[in-house]
């Protein structure tokens, strides 16, 4: 029984996130980096892509896997690896946001997704509703939200933006009232 | 959290889910990123390379530098142990050898002085002509030959009275090394 417990804990925690990246830290090693990648990378770009543009989300995807190339040594062994890349991600946004003096709210994008939206209600249909929905939030919410949707706990979201965790309790609250009256008023019936 | 809202949430992690599979990362983000870790592993493996070579270099030279310096240091140590010990010991022995050799003569020549004063110092003796030349006979029977070149260097700086004959009693002056100064003609008889 406790053999098998400790080789189950062994082949599970050789394919967690936190520990390829140990074995990649360790190794350079360019196969655990590309496992890496398969399990994260369109988390990372979803979330990035959710906060800004196509354009932009590739470009800062790029850096923040290059960061984690770069700085694979600084990875503190206690961490969590998605936390660790999605903090680098957002640091290397508002870096970006902050040189190009940008606000994370693209209104052309928000215009184009409500006249999309106004077509038809079946499932794309409803799709573009969430997409509105999701974007029309304020940066804060849409994070804190992605974030959760991620899977990270609301100490995990503090930590990552740097934020009280009522603070987060509150814009998640926001967030999801927010996208709920938007896709009650769009399309009630189909959300219910 | 009401029944509503526990509906509503799942409703917004589906449409969560969904968008997410309908916006995945650009192929490219991975390439680039793969292509970039490719790089850098050969920049380090180029550099680690060049790392094993100069320390080896460094290490050769080392060895070298010591190799060359070690048959030199042993060398000027031979060189100084032998110089120190045969230069110490001829110096003590020349020294220690030069004194006793002065030392020696001086004291022969004391004797030898002594064993004229005390056996010529006689103010008298009696002059007396042989075939050999002059001889002065002294009451202990004691005969000093006189050499030519004496008689003559005496006569020269009037130091010899020229009328004494064979058989006079005559005064003698030494100085205090027992050189012979004087020889003159004495009044009184030798009493011995």
């Amino acid at each position: 029984m406790s053999f098998a417990l400790t080789l189950k804990t062994r082949l599970f925690d050789r394919t967690t996130n936190e520990s390829l990246m140990l074995r990649y830290a360790h190794s350079g090693d360019r196969a655990l980096l590309s496992k890496l990648y398969d399990t994260c990378g369109n988390d990372l770009y979803h979330f990035v892509l959710t906060l800004s543009d196509p354009t932009l989300a590739k470009d800062i995807c790029q850096k923040t896997w290059l960061k984690v190339i770069e700085k694979k040594h600084l990875y503190q062994r206690s961490g969590q690896f998605k936390a660790w890349l999605f903090t680098l991600a957002r640091n290397q946004l508002i870096d970006e946001f902050r040189r190009n003096k940008h606000n994370g709210d693209d209104i052309e994008q928000l215009v184009d997704l409500e006249q999309n939206i106004e077509f038809s209600l079946d499932d794309e249909g409803v799709s573009a509703v969430f997409d509105y929905a999701l974007l029309s939030l304020a940066f804060e919410q849409r994070e804190a939200f992605c974030l959760q949707q991620e899977g990270f706990t609301l100490q995990d979201i503090a930590s990552i933006t740097h934020s009280p965790i009522e603070t987060i309790k509150s814009r998640l609250r926001y967030a999801k009232d927010n996208m709920r009256k938007v896709l009650n008023k769009h399309c009630g019936e189909q959300n219910d | 959290m009401t029944k509503q809202n526990q509906h509503s949430d799942d409703a917004l992690e589906q449409h969560f889910a969904k968008r997410k599979r309908q916006h995945t990362a650009p192929a490219a983000i991975k390439r680039h990123v793969l292509a970039k870790q490719q790089d850098n592993q050969s920049i380090r493996y180029i550099f680690r390379r060049i790392g094993y070579v100069a320390v080896a270099a460094s290490t050769l030279l080392l060895m070298s530098l010591l190799l060359i310096q070690r048959p030199d240091q042993v060398s000027t140590e031979i060189n100084y142990q032998v110089v120190q010990l045969h230069t110490l010991d001829n110096d003590t022995k020349s020294l220690s050898d030069s004194i006793n050799s002065r030392y020696a003569k001086h004291y022969n020549d004391y004797l030898a002085q002594q064993k004229t004063y005390a056996a010529h110092h006689k103010t008298k003796a009696v002059l007396q002509l042989v075939d050999e030349g002059w001889q002065l006979k002294n009451c202990e029977n004691e005969v000093l030959q006189l050499s030519n070149e004496l008689i003559s260097a005496l006569s020269n700086i009037q130091q010899i009275d020229s009328q004494i004959i064979s058989g006079d009693e005559v005064e003698i002056a030494f100085d205090q090394t027992g050189i012979i100064l004087g020889i003159t003609r004495s009044g009184n008889h030798l009493r011995c």
